[in-house]
């Protein structure tokens, strides 16, 4: 795995795919730090939190599409797929490449919080909760993104099915119909079963709750578990694909 | 070392391998010969545990590679088809994640060094494989396989695309390799096989034909006696004169290929030396002979026809065990030689008959099974792509 890890996040920085990642990363963030802090003069992340989320839509894409597909396309998965080590050490390892990549465009971000500390008083707690649940719902996207990528051989299907779920995903959460108010009678269950599932699936519902400055476990676990989801349904897919 | 016992791959209704069952030994160098399309990707893609099998089973050093993967995959070193190469790393970077991936044991820059050194790319090492040509890049692809000194190679088509110069020098490595490894190699080229490997195992439309000796199996095929001629002259005059020579079994007529010439093919029967008495014959009726060669059977010739017909395989490879192969070697029967017969170069000849009331029927079989043959072996390679 560590060798697949190692690999894997030398690859982003070996193509332009890294550092286009970090660069829309960093000038959407930097431009929202000044918007939500700089000019309304406030040590509050949660307004930054909030648009900086969206940036997600856009960029994991093109941290995942390569994953899987890339490596089946030039058929280098048959070096992997007939190396001693088990597929989960394999998406293990794309993983927590792309995961690191995220970090690290996650802590450099951090740094908003230093010009805040010499200008203001910031209230760190708040802040790290913050981070630590704008990393897990990338992290959650990332897993999503490679799972897509596993299933074609084609990047752009990869990207572009990426974006369209994470899109999916990012705006349940302003749907504001509520479809047991619409549904009497006997549907009501159903309308009651529709709201449940458009706000389990109202990603930034979940991400919202870390931006409140308390650390809740629900979302904690939401993500976590959604993530180790589609991990799961990575290798799944790679090791059924053996017996096609 | 390596067991194969009633391997059956389905893709869906298309039996890509069909009960195929074979041992290699240890230090054993084994070719596996085949048209495309015959499935040996996909065997040699069962043996390393890239694709599994529907049914059968698969021993590495007695451990089954569905069972024991990891130690199974421990013992392989593999070279598909396509080399897998990671174009945006260079060679060194390349082999030393392989290194790390196969968690090799031996110290690292003396392995690797080593290594390259064996198939020649310590020049390129520090050169992204990207840039490398074709023949570089499938040394590279077969240093991917040695790393970590694996007990058994398994290596699809390793000469592929490689110069006449690179590919006996990787013939070579490949035989230094046998002495200590155990060497599975594919390849659609008979006189490769012939040069490296001790045993020889043929598939076609994924079922086993032939196992045999390499030796054994050149001897059947170098028993054919034909040979290509090219006569100046009129085609009717040129098989009036050659009518009557005793031992030509057919002659078949290639058309014009030079200006005012003809080509034909020619079989004799076998141990008949018929050239002098075709030069004799045509050097009286005033008929320049051009050129005279003697024809080396292609493996591909041998599965035009055998392809053709599936009753075929039977008829020729099937029931040729190994003591009946080596039956044709030594002795030169008339029987034998009609198993010959079948592997007809495959042209869009017409067939000029002879008069030879003894065998009349072998002049008109190989013309009819000729152009199908062709189609189905294009049909084959279109699959592959």
């Amino acid at each position: 795995m560590k060798a697949i890890l190692k690999r894997e996040f030398k690859s982003y920085f070996r193509s332009p795919i890294g550092f286009v990642f970090l660069a829309v990363f960093f000038a959407y963030s930097s431009l929202m730090f000044v918007f939500n802090n700089l000019l309304t003069q406030q040590t509050l992340m949660k307004p930054f939190f909030a648009e900086i989320s969206m940036i997600f839509i856009f960029v994991i894409p093109i941290l995942t599409m390569r994953s899987f597909a890339e490596e089946r396309k030039s058929k280098t998965d048959q070096l992997l797929l007939t190396a001693p080590v088990k597929v989960t050490d394999i998406v293990l390892g794309k993983f927590l490449a792309a995961a690191g990549v995220l970090l690290l465009a996650v802590v450099a971000t951090m740094f908003y919080v230093l010009v805040l500390n010499s200008y203001g008083e910031p209230v760190f707690s708040e802040i790290f909760i913050g981070y630590l649940g704008l990393f897990l719902m990338g992290a959650f996207f990332i897993s999503l993104g490679i799972f897509l990528s596993s299933l074609t051989q084609s990047q752009v299907i990869s990207a572009v099915s990426t974006l369209a779920i994470i899109f999916f995903l990012w705006f349940t959460s302003s749907l504001s119909i509520k479809f047991a108010n619409m549904m009497d009678g006997a549907f009501n269950w159903l309308g009651i079963f529709l709201d449940w599932l458009i706000d389990f699936l109202a990603i930034n519902n979940r991400f919202a709750d870390f931006t409140l400055g308390v650390l809740n476990f629900v979302p904690v676990f939401y993500f976590v578990s959604l993530t180790a989801l589609f991990l799961l349904l990575t290798v799944r897919v790679i090791e059924k694909r053996r017996w096609k | 070392m390596v067991e194969i016992k009633n391997l059956t791959k389905k893709y869906g209704d298309n039996l890509a391998v069909d009960n195929i069952s074979f041992t290699v030994s240890k230090g054993e160098i084994l070719g596996f010969l085949g048209p495309n399309g015959a499935g040996k990707s996909t065997t040699m893609n069962i043996l390393t545990g890239y694709l599994s099998s529907t049914d059968g089973e698969v021993k590495i050093d007695g451990y089954d590679i569905l069972d024991n993967p990891i130690e199974a995959k421990k013992r392989i070193g593999y070279l598909p088809e396509h080399p897998p190469l990671y174009m945006d790393m260079t060679v060194s970077e390349y082999l030393d994640f392989v290194y790390e991936l196969k968690g090799v044991k031996e110290e690292r820059a003396e392995h690797l060094g080593k290594i390259m050194e064996a198939v020649k790319i310590t020049d390129v090492k520090d050169r992204l494989i990207a840039n490398l040509s074709k023949g570089y890049k499938q040394r590279v692809g077969l240093a991917q396989a040695m790393v970590g000194n694996p007990e058994v190679l398994i290596l699809d088509e390793p000469t592929v695309g490689l110069d006449p110069k690179q590919i006996i020098e990787i013939r070579d490595v490949i035989k230094k390799l046998g002495r200590e490894h155990t060497v599975i190699l594919s390849s659609h080229i008979l006189q490769e096989v012939n040069a490296i490997c001790e045993r020889v195992i043929i598939i076609n439309k994924g079922r086993l034909v032939a196992s045999d000796t390499a030796e054994n199996l050149g001897k059947s095929i170098s028993n054919e006696n034909k040979f290509q001629l090219r006569v100046s002259g009129d085609e009717r005059s040129i098989l009036d004169a050659l009518e009557g020579i005793s031992g030509i079994k057919y002659i078949k007529s290639l058309g014009r290929k030079e200006a005012g010439s003809i080509d034909f093919v020619i079989e004799a029967e076998p141990n008949v030396d018929v050239r002098t008495p075709i030069f004799n014959a045509l050097a009286q009726n005033g008929l320049p002979i051009l050129a005279m060669q003697a024809m080396d059977l292609s493996l591909e010739d041998i599965f035009l026809e055998v392809t053709q017909n599936p009753a075929d395989i039977d008829a020729v490879y099937e029931n040729v065990s190994e003591d009946e192969i080596e039956l044709v070697g030594s002795s030169n029967d008339a029987k034998e030689s009609k198993k010959l017969k079948t592997a007809e170069p495959a042209t869009d000849a017409v067939v000029a008959e002879i008069a030879q009331p003894a065998e009349p029927a072998t002049v008109a079989e190989p013309a009819i099974v000729a152009e199908p043959a062709i189609n189905a072996e294009k049909e084959e390679e279109g699959e592959e792509e």
